[in-house]
């Protein structure tokens, strides 16, 4: 009698012990899905990568004090091939003391990539993240994705996509942060 | 079947679902190929598309904007 009782807890000791384990994976399995991305107000993550145009490396760190738009773009992407002259624009208006565009081509051939800028005749130089490291620590939402940081580091606006007019969105927001 | 064949069956179908994976936008190189696409001839089937839409009165729900590269 109690060793059929004994046996009965140990099945459901058993089949709790295999449910436990299902919940566990399936409970990773959504978190590792779930990972958010850098939102408004939230501190840019600091990175350093190569640059695209020559052998130096760089940081998000070195532009500390200014504003910083931060824009990750690809050449196999569509709307990138709108926004580069039109960042190349501001890029030019922009005062250098005050901000600063930092693009990051998530490319995986850096030769690619560089065709490209000289393609779209760039004036702004690139850094290159063919890992996708930094990308990854942004959880880019799209592509392309601009991100405009204020002095502190702080993500102050996020652009998803590029369309004609963006650009002047883009310059309103920096501006406003100049006084900050 | 006992409990615990239909636990581990479930288990084996839980699995399964680690191969759903999303590839991240930036990771859609290889997806932005012209290759890639479901068509072969991109002008031919938006063409054919107009005709259908004007035949039928309604359009949509052939697939996303942006292509294969995930973009906006």
């Amino acid at each position: 009698m109690s060793t059929s009782i004994e046996v009965r807890t140990k099945k459901r000791i058993g089949e709790g012990w295999l449910l436990g384990k299902m919940v566990a994976f399936l409970a990773g399995a959504l978190m590792s899905a779930s990972v958010l991305a850098v939102e408004i107000g939230e501190t840019a993550p600091s990175f350093t990568i190569e640059s695209l145009n020559s052998d130096e490396t760089v940081s998000l760190g070195d532009f500390k004090g200014k504003v910083v738009i931060l824009d990750f773009w690809a050449s196999w992407c569509g709307p990138c091939l709108v926004a580069m002259p039109k960042l190349s624009a501001l890029s030019d208006a922009l005062p250098k003391e005050r901000a600063a565009l930092v693009a990051v081509s998530v490319d995986t051939n850096p030769k690619r990539a560089l065709r490209f800028m000289k393609k779209m005749g760039a004036t702004y130089d690139s850094l290159i993240d063919p890992s996708g490291e930094v990308a990854a620590m942004y959880n880019l939402p799209g592509m392309p994705t601009t991100f405009v940081i204020d002095q502190d580091g702080k993500v102050a606006a996020r652009l998803v996509g590029f369309k004609p007019g963006d650009e002047a969105e883009l310059e309103r927001e920096v501006a406003s942060l100049y006084d900050k | 079947m006992t409990s615990k064949m239909k636990c581990t069956w479930l288990f084996v179908c839980l699995l399964t679902l680690a191969g759903c994976q999303a590839v991240a936008p930036w990771e859609r190189e290889v997806l932005a190929k012209d290759e890639m696409s479901w068509t072969s001839d991109p002008l031919g089937q938006t063409l054919e598309q107009q005709v259908h839409f004007s035949k039928e009165a309604a359009s949509g729900g052939l697939g996303s904007a942006g292509g294969g590269c995930g973009c906006n």
